[in-house]
């Protein structure tokens, strides 16, 4: 039989390497001037399937009170790992049931504990903030976890991130922020006690000082959540694996600072300024009085105005509540996944605002009409729109990845991470 | 090969490197063959075959007990054939979740358990816990609700002093005769205030204070009435009516919340009417069954308690109809909050009850 009946190859899959120029050594790595071939990821899931799977796995978590849970997330997980093939080869989900089961009883009983104590041990409380550095660990295991249990071609991903580099990445924009708290905590207490904040004008300075402060404040907490989610992304990208090769972020700070201007302050601000001249005109032609002006209007004008107002007050609000949501995902995934390698191979993603905007404004129309009952197919749709607008730009064939050292056998911890899920974006 | 097997393409990956390999997959003799242009030849027993559960359209795959090299084959009758002459058979749950008819099947079960779980499982369960709740943790909740109510809609008593001792001796007379109310201790006393917004009415709050209002006061001659009404909202106390709602209702969000995630700031709101609207029909009973047990105690009948609450609705039917009037006239804007009659919609059922069993 011939490969191209093999069942598993797409009919659009690019021709392999192997069929282009030959290169002088079949193990070398491509020649660098060799146009990348690129290889879409697709999905085959649909939103039919993976309902009949949800709902048959909630009534059997259900009716265990949650102990076929387990066993339920890696059905989850199975579902989209394997319906996300890349030439032709799907990914794999590996997590152990019985081990994800182990992991959740520890974490709900820590859990817990920490509930009783909080209850009825209240002074003793202080004591959790032991627990404080257990964050970062957590985080990482349920890194580790993730990827370990992630494969693709028979190999698997791995994470190599350390406690010691989450430390690291976080103590900059720690000690930028203490620095800044206390630049602002310093000039405050300076103008409070050396100006004369009495009587009319003082009460007018006041007012102003007090926005600057806040102006400064909210700059504040601008910078650093950028930074930290800027360190938190190079340290997960940075320290992943697949089999032996590693992969290799290099996107900029100054980047993030771009997308949380962009979805913080611009997103909110054209969306006001594109509705405002609509929403007044609305306003006038019902017949509602705007800054002192009265429009009028014939006959069924303001009652047929006074719908459409309704309904632009409800997009607008719309446009707002998931808006900077799904733009913030198309921009830092565009961001990082176009500014990321694995070795010679490249990734290429072109999400765009508008397209996955109406899928996340149409799940959630969906999700309101029917009580909830869409959530499977509005899972599917967010995991079609992710792979068909991600590829991965070969340079040579995908063939030559090889394993990493012997996989350790799951670490302390990693089940009981698992729970938390901390997100990969991946 | 012998023409009955069955046979078809796979790919072979060998768990060393990500090569993938076209492979050409049979059985024979209870053994899986794998057969490969390239140089692939093995063979495995059947019992040391694990097919991967059918996940939708994706491929699947088959691994082998103790090694990393597994296969990736596509979906079709072909490999169906080939995983029956493995003797493979998919999990109770994989043939369920395959089918429409079960998957609609499991539906209908969610509906139904969440159902008997609203109307059953949850007022059980709060009926269960809330004798375990100590009352005390009711205190800064109740201390809270009447500080706002004193805010927006009470006004202080305007009784005099005497009368006021008198009906809080009463009260403490009647309370002190059941020790199920003994946990609300100190809390329990009557907190005298006034609100025309309101008219007639007492409320019990679950910390342990009652608030009667002077318009409830002024409506009955006989002190006699007013304890019965006392008795009823003592009943909630008593059976703990209070904290039973409270936990229903956050029981309700937190499932709500757990169930739709994303858009339960949709439902937020929902619960929170849940919250504030009244007592349940059954609890309102077993306060009437408590007033009216309470008062036979004493040598009185039930029927005081009857005609205290005739008294009461035949007042708010005016109230009501005073308030249509004025909405009529185009004074519009009346304060309606707390309206007595849609919170107690079944009064009449509640009399009759009373009247029938002395
Ligand atoms: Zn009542």
């Amino acid at each position: 039989m011939q490969a191209d009946t093999l069942p598993l190859l797409p009919d659009d899959a690019p021709a392999g390497p192997h069929s282009g120029p030959a290169t002088t050594d079949d193990a070398a790595p491509a020649r660098q001037d060799e146009a990348p071939v690129e290889y879409r990821l697709r999905f085959t899931g649909t939103g039919d399937e993976y309902f009949r799977i949800w709902i048959v796995n909630l009534l059997l978590s259900i009716l265990t009170f949650g102990i076929y849970s387990a066993w339920a997330k890696v059905r989850r997980e199975q579902y989209f790992h394997r319906n996300t093939l890349l030439d032709g080869s799907g990914f794999d989900y590996h997590g152990e049931p019985k081990a994800i089961l182990k992991g959740r009883i520890i974490a709900v009983a820590l859990l817990g504990t920490l509930a009783l104590v909080d209850k009825f041990a209240h002074d003793f409380y202080p004591l959790a903030l032991i627990a404080l550095p257990l964050i970062p660990w957590l985080m990482i295991r349920s890194f580790v976890f993730r990827s370990r249990n992630t494969s693709f071609r028979g190999l698997h991903f791995d994470f190599h991130g350390t406690y010691k580099g989450l430390c690291k990445a976080y103590l900059v924009p720690f000690l930028v922020f203490i620095a800044l708290a206390g630049t602002v905590a310093a000039v405050a207490a300076v103008i409070y006690t050396t100006t004369e904040l009495t009587g009319m004008e003082g009460a007018f300075r006041m007012l102003v000082f007090r926005k600057i402060l806040s102006g400064v404040s909210l700059l504040g907490m601008f910078l650093l959540i950028s930074m930290l989610l800027h360190r938190l992304k190079a340290f997960q990208f940075n320290n992943l694996a697949f089999g032996a090769s590693c992969f290799e972020s290099w996107f900029k700070l100054k980047s993030f600072y771009g997308i949380y201007l962009r979805v913080s302050v611009l997103f909110p601000l054209l969306v006001v300024l594109a509705f405002a001249p609509i929403l007044v005109t609305l306003l006038l032609l019902a017949g509602i009085p705007v800054g002192g002006v009265r429009g009028i209007a014939p006959g069924i004008v303001p009652s047929i105005a006074f719908a459409v107002l309704i309904i632009a007050i409800a997009l607008m609000y719309i446009l707002l509540l998931i808006g900077p949501q799904a733009w913030f995902a198309v921009l830092q995934n565009n961001l990082i996944w176009n500014k990321t390698r694995l070795d010679k191979h490249r990734f290429k993603s072109d999400q765009t605002f508008w397209r996955f905007f109406w899928v996340l404004a149409g799940n959630l129309l969906f999700m309101i009409l029917t009580l909830g009952l869409y959530w499977p197919w509005a899972r599917v749709k967010i995991a079609r729109y992710r792979a068909e607008h991600t590829a991965v730009l070969a340079a040579g064939s995908l063939d030559d990845f090889v394993a990493g050292a012997t996989r350790e056998k799951s670490a302390v911890g990693e089940e009981v991470a698992e729970i938390f899920d901390f997100d990969f974006g991946f | 090969m012998q023409p009955n097997t069955p046979c078809l393409d796979a790919h072979y990956y060998d768990g060393r490197s990500s090569r993938r390999q076209p492979v050409r997959l049979s059985v024979d003799d209870a053994h899986l063959l794998l057969d490969s242009p390239e140089g692939v030849r093995r063979s495995i027993p059947a019992a040391a075959v694990r097919a991967s559960e059918a996940q939708g359209s994706a491929p699947r795959t088959l691994r082998f007990v103790n090694d990393n090299a597994f296969c990736e084959v596509g979906q079709g009758p072909e490999l169906d054939a080939l995983l029956t002459a493995l003797c493979h058979r998919d999990s109770i749950a994989v043939r369920l979740q395959n089918r429409w008819r079960w998957a609609l099947a499991s539906l209908a079960s969610i509906a139904l358990i969440l159902l008997a779980a609203y109307f059953w499982g949850l007022p059980w369960g709060a009926k269960f816990i809330a004798p375990h709740v100590p009352v005390t943790a009711m205190r800064s909740l109740s201390d809270e609700t009447l500080a706002q109510l004193d805010k927006y809609l009470f006004k202080p008593s305007a009784l005099p002093e005497d009368r006021r001792r008198k009906l809080q001796d009463d009260f403490q007379k009647f309370a002190a005769a059941d020790p199920g109310l003994a946990p609300y201790g100190d809390r329990l006393v009557l907190s005298f205030r006034a609100s025309p917004a309101i008219g007639p009415n007492a409320f019990a709050l679950p910390g342990g204070q009652i608030v009667l209002l002077d318009e409830l006061v002024a409506l009955y001659d006989d002190d006699a009435e007013i304890l019965a009404i006392l008795g009823h909202e003592l009943g909630h106390l008593s059976k703990r009516h209070g904290i039973r709602m409270l936990i229903q209702s956050s029981a309700v969000a937190v499932i709500s919340a757990a169930w739709l995630g994303d858009i339960s700031y949709a439902v937020g709101a929902v619960s929170g009417a849940l919250l504030s609207s009244g007592y349940s029909r059954d609890m309102e009973r077993e306060a009437d069954d408590y007033a009216a047990e309470r008062l036979r105690q004493r040598g009185e009948s039930p029927a005081l308690l009857a005609s205290a609450l005739e008294k009461l609705e035949a007042a708010h039917h005016h109230l009501r109809r005073a308030q249509k009037d004025r909405d009529k006239d185009g004074g519009g804007g009346g304060e309606k909050y707390l309206d007595w009659l849609s919170s107690h919609p079944n009064t009449g059922e509640r009399i009759r009850q009373l009247r029938e069993n002395p």
